[in-house]
């Protein structure tokens, strides 16, 4: 039997190499909440597990000049704690407060949200309806990704060898901007999400929406950012014709699978619904200035 | 924690002052001597037992449906450094379709070794192949995969209408079907057809104003206890084997291990864990005798856990089933006839609970022409085990379901209908027992008095109400009752404790006694320490074994009453027992000897004090009834539920320690809850199980129930000295039906499967 | 005289369909006697899987109950419990 080994490196560079080394059977530990469950299930079995927490540029918050940058190792309960990342990303943070249960958002994060590469993952559309740009490091140095682009297909990524996710900017917005993430679970807790929507709005004064994105989960193989749908929304009141019209484009970029969580028709059809209604959540939040 | 209570006081400890009921110690709520391990991870599980040179096992499970083994190879596996034995069902001995447990429900042996592990047929993905035990858990989990098996695959039968068909792929080859007669000569997965009739309910029929009739399906659901199953078996030099588990009887696991391996029972052992939950699913075994083989063979002592995902694929679910209901009500809401036909999925062997479910689904109501039909059939899922009131839920929600459209169809509200047509004292059941003074037609007054069932409802939303019955039994139990020399008291008795059993023993023990219950200590002894006792199920600790501590009580009294007469040197009719204590009748100078004083000088009077009782109660288990109120909204754009207010009303005798019978209510409810709601097996076309954990397989987790609200009916049962009515398996009846209604009134639509996941819903909303 | 309910499907085998019977009997062991005497074979069948009910008393494990005058006794299915 071959033997586990494990390392918690301190910098970013020390852990490219420990991944460099580990050919291909290294495997990131940030919150560990899906990877020590497929491990303990069987379903994966690593040769090296690389602990990123003690690498502070993973699990630091901070403030740059284009908006917040989130370690992807942050926990769900230390950004659900970060005052003014709740107050503008609303979205992104109750879509990554959403995982697990209090136990698991001691530990669950971004980085291991996305990089885990469900199609149903909660945080995902809501970091794409944000425009979420991913830091990457690697053995090839450093670049950018936008969220959007990361996962491929389910359990798959576009990261190459040895790379791994640095941290998450959340780009600043404009005034009168806000966002919100619905997921449909049969349970409140403790699920997987069946469909998921993240929305996030920009309204002028008049309240006509000047900028839009929407994202769903668990209706493809992948996060899907649904650009069409954005589009209609923009230069509308969001009244109800055009969100009957937002609606359908999202049902219309489904591409669901049966499986036992949901029913293509079903997820298609609720797609339709929680985008909807995470748009008026949104937009109450632009009017309500929270 | 807070459990909100619908007749009286929260909290810890009892008041000491007496309850409204005339007893001291009976109806007041002390911890659970238990309790506090348990909630802080003390308390000594299945998994916690660890023993000097233990080594691990782990089994090999069937991929497959249904297969035939065709050969299994151990060489790989054995070749593994650390692997100490292997073992497949040629260790085993052969059983005989003869092979039965003597008795009124007449266990089959032969099915039980078949199941525990295969012989030459797989009937089930998950069903135990081999096991190899190896001294890591890692390296028997690894050793287990390496072992070879060869399949020759069959097709799967996974439901009872498929498995029913003429040219169905058989499970075995043996089974024909009981209860028709000719006995068939051909070989069928029908094991038994199961008829109940009062009267004539065809010509009844004919004489109805109105008739519901209707079909209703079920999926088979897992009871969900918390605590896997584990155990641990040790041989001693002697040829003697101690087995450390968790089950729902000691003396179970002692019998069917016994036999299952060929031993005598002298040989076997069982010392009782904690246990983690088990609902009906541990009244039976899986892992023992497995655990026993390997131990034999390696010479070491072996543990054996099982998985979460084995507890799912290899463990005592429920039946699914499918119910067709037809009931038929004079314009004034008087029924008039009922018929009920239920075909009951049994799994791989037979044995499915669809007598009584055919015993119980109109129980609750007093019908003079009534038939129930039951079809007992195999497929090929996992051999179903007892779960909470086995076979009734199914039966009550078809009934249930059919009673909440009557009243639609009648303009009748729903609890006056049950209340119009409800079974009371003089009734005869379906399966024709008439009933004694029973608290059904109270439950369904104190649910129409409930504030719930007088609170408005909003959009959306909907409320239902159903009612449940069970039978509660008897059985045999023991108890001994030992006077430490400071005058405490130890009872044991033979009943593992799943649902605070402990505290009601020492309660009853107090008020017997006269002894503060703080100053007894119940416990729940090995098969070495107490006589043979049933295990706990059917609703009778508190009831049989509860009788049986009282009888131990009543016979340490007696001896210490002659303790008393011999020290006052006066007849021992001349001595009393009153509050605790001993007293003259004849001289009131005389001081009272207290339980202590009596111990302290028990050496001197005769040696040791104790009591005990070794009883079958053979009658008096009072029935229960039960009746539950659901509220629920739901989204009409998602079809997604909400519970909203559940009340459960239950006519429950005397309670003994009411938060813990509180506690059976609501527990039952959310089960039940879940059952309706999400609970599922779902396998894939080949046969396979998808949703092995409880991820997929969803029970509520609390933030999805509100508090369920309870209200104790007390009826006490003449049958008990105290009034003790079973409680525990009532409660799981009405939910099904329950929120069914409440769903269905809300969507101004009757649904007819369950689970009502949120898809189902959204699907029959949008049916137009 | 003891009056005897015996399931249907063992009175489909036994005794044409018939399901009640009166007998002459002072315990359960000398109603199985005294019907097998008439349906030979129906004492086995009633001794397995069944539960007796005398009046509204269920007996879950019975050998030599009592049976009085005007009894009624019920041979029903046996219940279990979870």
């Amino acid at each position: 039997m071959a033997e586990l080994q494990f390392a918690a490196p301190e910098t970013v560079n020390q852990a490219i190499k420990i991944l460099g080394g580990a050919k291909g059977k290294g495997r990131i530990l940030a919150g560990g909440t899906d990877l020590l469950v497929q491990m303990r299930s069987g379903r994966i079995e690593p040769g090296f597990i690389v602990d990123v927490k003690n690498i502070p540029e993973l699990t630091e918050i901070k403030k740059e000049k284009n908006g917040y940058r989130v370690g992807a190792a942050v926990s769900g309960a230390r950004l659900g704690e970060h005052k003014s990342v709740k107050k503008k990303w609303p979205g992104v943070v109750e879509a990554l407060e959403l995982i697990g249960s209090t136990q698991i958002q001691g530990r669950a994060s971004l980085g291991g949200n996305l990089c885990n590469g469900s199609p149903a993952a909660d945080s995902v559309p809501a970091m794409i309806a944000a425009g979420a740009i991913c830091k990457i490091a690697g053995p090839k140095g450093r670049r950018t990704a936008k969220v959007e682009d990361i996962v491929t297909g389910p359990g798959k990524t576009s990261l190459k060898k040895g790379e791994f996710i640095i941290s998450f900017l959340l780009p600043e917005k404009p005034k009168k901007s806000s966002e919100a993430y619905l997921r449909l679970i049969p349970r409140t807790e403790m699920d997987i999400a069946v469909v998921g929507a993240g929305v996030s709005l920009t309204l002028d004064n008049q309240g006509i929406c000047t900028k839009a994105r929407v994202a769903l989960g668990a209706v493809a193989p992948k996060p899907v950012l649904v650009e069409e749908a954005g589009l209609i929304l923009v230069g509308s009141k969001l009244d109800p014709d055009t969100l009957e019209k937002m609606a359908s484009a999202c049902r219309a970029a489904c591409n669901p699978i049966d499986d036992m969580r949901g029913t293509v028709e079903y997820r298609t059809k609720v797609a339709g619904v929680l985008a909807t209604r995470a748009t008026q959540i949104a937009a109450e939040r632009v009017r309500s200035g929270r | 924690m807070t459990l909100q209570n619908g007749n009286g006081h929260n909290g810890n400890g009892h008041n000491g002052s007496g309850t409204s009921n005339g007893y001291k110690y009976v109806g007041t709520r002390p911890v659970r001597p238990d309790g506090v391990d348990k909630v802080t991870g003390r308390a000594n599980f299945g998994a916690d037992i660890s023993l000097n040179g233990m080594i691990y096992g782990s089994v090999v499970r069937s991929p497959h449906a249904h297969a035939k083994i065709k050969k299994i190879n151990f060489d790989k596996a054995l070749k593994l450094k650390g692997v100490k034995a292997v073992i497949s069902g040629k260790d085993f001995p052969t059983l005989k379709p003869s092979d039965k447990l003597p008795g009124v429900a007449p266990l089959s042996f032969y099915d039980m070794s078949r199941n525990v592990i295969a012989r030459d047929k797989v009937l089930y993905d998950g069903h135990a192949i081999a096991a190899v035990a190896a001294t890591t858990q890692a390296i028997a989990d690894k050793a287990a995969k390496l072992i070879d098996v060869e399949y020759k695959i069959l097709k799967p039968v996974m439901t009872a209408a498929d498995a029913m068909k003429e040219k169905a792929p058989l499970l075995h080859d043996d089974l024909f079907t009981e209860g028709v007669d000719p006995t068939p000569k051909k070989a069928s997965n029908i094991a038994k057809r199961t008829e109940l009739k009062l009267g004539d309910p065809e010509v009844a029929m004919q004489s109805a104003d109105f008739i519901v009739e209707g079909d209703y399906s079920t999926e088979t659901v897992h009871q969900g206890y918390i605590e896997p199953h584990a155990c641990a078996a040790n041989f001693a030099q002697d040829g003697s084997v101690s087995i450390w588990a968790s089950s729902q009887g000691a003396f179970m696991i002692r019998a069917y291990t016994a036999r299952l391996c060929g031993m005598s029972t002298s040989k076997i052992k069982v010392i009782p864990a904690e246990i983690g939950g088990g609902f009906g699913g541990k009244t039976t075994i899986y892992l023992e005798p497995l655990a026993l083989m390997l131990a034999k063979k390696s010479g070491r002592p072996v543990k054996m856990t099982m998985s979460r995902t084995e507890v799912m694929r290899a463990t005592g679910p429920t039946s699914g089933g499918t119910a067709h209901v037809k009931i038929g009500a004079k314009k004034d809401g008087t029924l008039v006839a009922g018929t009920l036909e239920l075909k009951y999925e049994a799994g791989a062997f037979p044995g499915s609970p669809v007598a009584l479910g055919c015993m119980t689904g109109f129980a609750p109501y007093d019908l003079k022409d009534v038939a129930c039909l039951g079809w007992d059939v195999v497929v090929n899922r996992p051999k179903a085990a007892a779960y909470r009131a086995p076979g009734a839920p199914v039966a009550a929600y078809a009934v249930e379901s059919a009673m909440d459209e009557l009243a639609h169809k009648l303009g009748i509200d729903p609890l006056t209908l049950r209340r119009k047509n409800s079974a009371k004292e003089g009734t005869k059941a379906v399966y024709g027992v008439e009933f004694d003074r029973i608290g059904n037609e109270d439950c369904l007054q104190a649910a129409q008095k409930t504030k719930h069932y007088n609170t408005p409802l909003g959009e959306n939303q909907g409320r239902g109400v159903a009612s449940g019955f069970w039978f509660n039994i008897g059985g045999t139990s023991s108890a001994e009752v030992m006077i430490n020399e400071d005058g405490t008291v130890i009872v044991a008795t033979g009943s593992p404790d799943i649902g605070g059993s402990r505290a009601s023993m020492a309660l009853m023990a107090a008020e017997v006694l006269g002894v503060d219950v703080s100053r007894i200590k119940p416990l729940v002894a090995d098969t070495e320490s107490v006589p043979y006792s049933d295990l706990t199920g059917g609703s009778r600790v508190t009831f049989a074994t509860g009788k049986a501590v009282i009888d131990a009580a009543e016979d340490a009294i007696k001896d210490m009453k002659r303790r008393a007469a011999k020290v006052w040197k006066v007849d021992f009719d001349q001595v009393d027992w009153e509050n605790g204590s001993a007293i003259c009748i004849e001289n009131d100078e005389i001081k009272p000897m207290s339980v202590a004083d009596i111990a302290q000088i028990a050496g001197k009077t005769g040696g040791a004090i104790s009591g005990k009782a070794n009883i079958n109660v053979t009658k008096g288990a009072g029935p229960g009834f039960g009746t539950h109120i659901c509220d629920v909204e739901v989204d009409p754009e998602t079809g997604r539920v909400t519970v909203l207010r559940y009340t459960a009303i239950q006519d429950v005798g005397t309670a003994i320690h009411p938060s813990y019978v509180e506690g059976q209510l609501q527990g039952g409810a959310a089960q039940g809850i879940g059952w309706a709601l999400n609970e599922e097996y779902v396998y894939s076309k080949e046969g396979n199980l998808l949703n092995t954990g409880f991820l997929d397989y969803r029970v509520p987790v609390a933030s999805d129930l509100p508090m369920i609200d309870t209200v104790l009916v007390e009826v006490p049962n003449a049958g008990h000295p105290f009034g003790v009515r079973g409680v525990g398996e009532t409660p799981i009846v009405p939910p099904l039906g329950a929120v069914a209604n409440a769903v269905s009134n809300a969507i101004g639509k009757r649904m007819t499967s369950l689970p009502m996941s949120p898809a189902k819903i959204l699907q029959k909303i949008d049916a137009g | 005289m003891a009056k005897v309910e015996i399931p249907i499907e063992v009175a489909r085998k036994f005794t044409k369909g018939v399901t009640t019977h009166e007998v002459e009997a002072s315990d359960l062991q000398d109603i199985l006697i005294s019907l097998d005497n008439d349906f030979p074979g129906i004492k086995e069948a009633l001794n397995t899987g069944l539960a007796v009910a005398i009046d509204s008393s269920i007996l879950q494990d019975w050998f030599l109950e009592e049976v009085e005058q005007n009894s009624k006794v019920r041979f029903i299915p046996a219940i279990e419990g979870g």
